[in-house]
């Protein structure tokens, strides 16, 4: 597949990805699914779904995050939920400040020297230790109160 | 005969607990996925005459469901799941069991379902403000050498 992103500069970004049989069956079970044509939104989910970022489009425009100099994407922001106001902040002194544990920072591996919103923006690259540390981040203070 | 110890431990989750009373027995017709910013937040599970919604929380990666009556599939945003795993294997079953997770947090983040059986076969666990969708299967038993 390639994909062209027209960049705000004027510019263009050519991309290519080779499709597996895995994601051409899903495709084709999706097809079936929808005899008269797949609506243009259920289409922009399935893709997303499956190639997330990669799709034209499929990234959102970046945006900054409340009281932080550090700018996240729709998708960065979600992941941290209300902590987004805390992006700038290393993912151990979160933590730390909602009651958490030193084990509690030990679990959150090496994110915990991270900002969150680094953190979130590799958990939105698919980076499943990332995606503990923020949750332990979010839920770290319930075992402190 | 007086209740054991290990019955009604938590009276403030029986309403959560009603919920999977309320669609035991009816047989599972579809399931639907919805995202938002890349994150899977909802799975709709259409029953015979219920509607099953599971939802993630992305404050505190927690999850909440709720049953209602049943609802039109919103082709524009839901995105048919009925033949994908986990629920390839238990569409056309009814819902037998449900069971909450709560983790070492405290939180309640994950839900264990099962169809026309008695252990869990599906669970779901809100990670990094998405749902997770895991097949649960039963141990084989070892070849003893």
């Amino acid at each position: 597949m390639t994909t062209i992103t027209l960049n705000p500069d004027g510019t263009a970004t050519r991309s290519r990805r080779i499709i597996g049989w895995g994601e051409w069956s899903a495709f084709l079970y999706l097809l079936s699914q929808y005899p008269t044509g797949i609506p243009d939104s259920v289409l922009e989910q399935f893709l997303l779904s499956r190639f997330g970022e990669q799709v034209p489009g499929g990234a959102s425009p970046t945006a900054p995050a409340a009281a932080t100099g550090i700018k996240l994407t729709p998708a960065e922001t979600r992941k941290l939920g209300n902590l987004a106001s805390r992006a700038e902040e290393k993912v151990a002194d979160v933590i730390r400040s909602r009651g958490g544990s030193a084990s509690n920072v030990k679990q959150a591996g090496p994110w915990a020297q991270k900002t969150l919103g680094e953190t979130a923006k590799a958990a939105v690259k698919g980076d499943a230790t990332a995606e503990t540390a923020v949750k332990i981040a979010k839920q770290a203070r319930r075992l402190g109160q | 005969m007086s209740d054991t110890p290990h019955r009604k431990l938590h009276p403030d989750l029986h309403p959560l607990l009603l919920q999977f009373q309320e669609i035991t027995g009816q047989p599972l017709e579809s399931v639907w996925r919805v995202y938002e910013e890349q994150s899977l937040d909802k799975i709709i599970l259409q029953f015979a005459s219920l509607t099953f919604i599971i939802e993630a929380e992305p404050d505190d990666d927690t999850i909440k469901f709720e049953v209602t009556s049943k609802q039109d599939p919103n082709t524009e945003d839901w995105l048919q799941a009925s033949g994908i795993e986990p629920w390839s294997s238990v569409v056309g079953k009814p819902f037998s069991w449900g069971w909450l997770t709560i983790n070492h947090f405290d939180a309640l983040d994950g839900i264990l379902l099962s169809f026309s059986g008695n252990t869990p076969q599906v669970l779901l666990t809100v990670v990094g403000s998405s749902i997770k969708e895991s097949v649960v299967f039963p141990a084989t038993r070892e070849r003893i050498k």
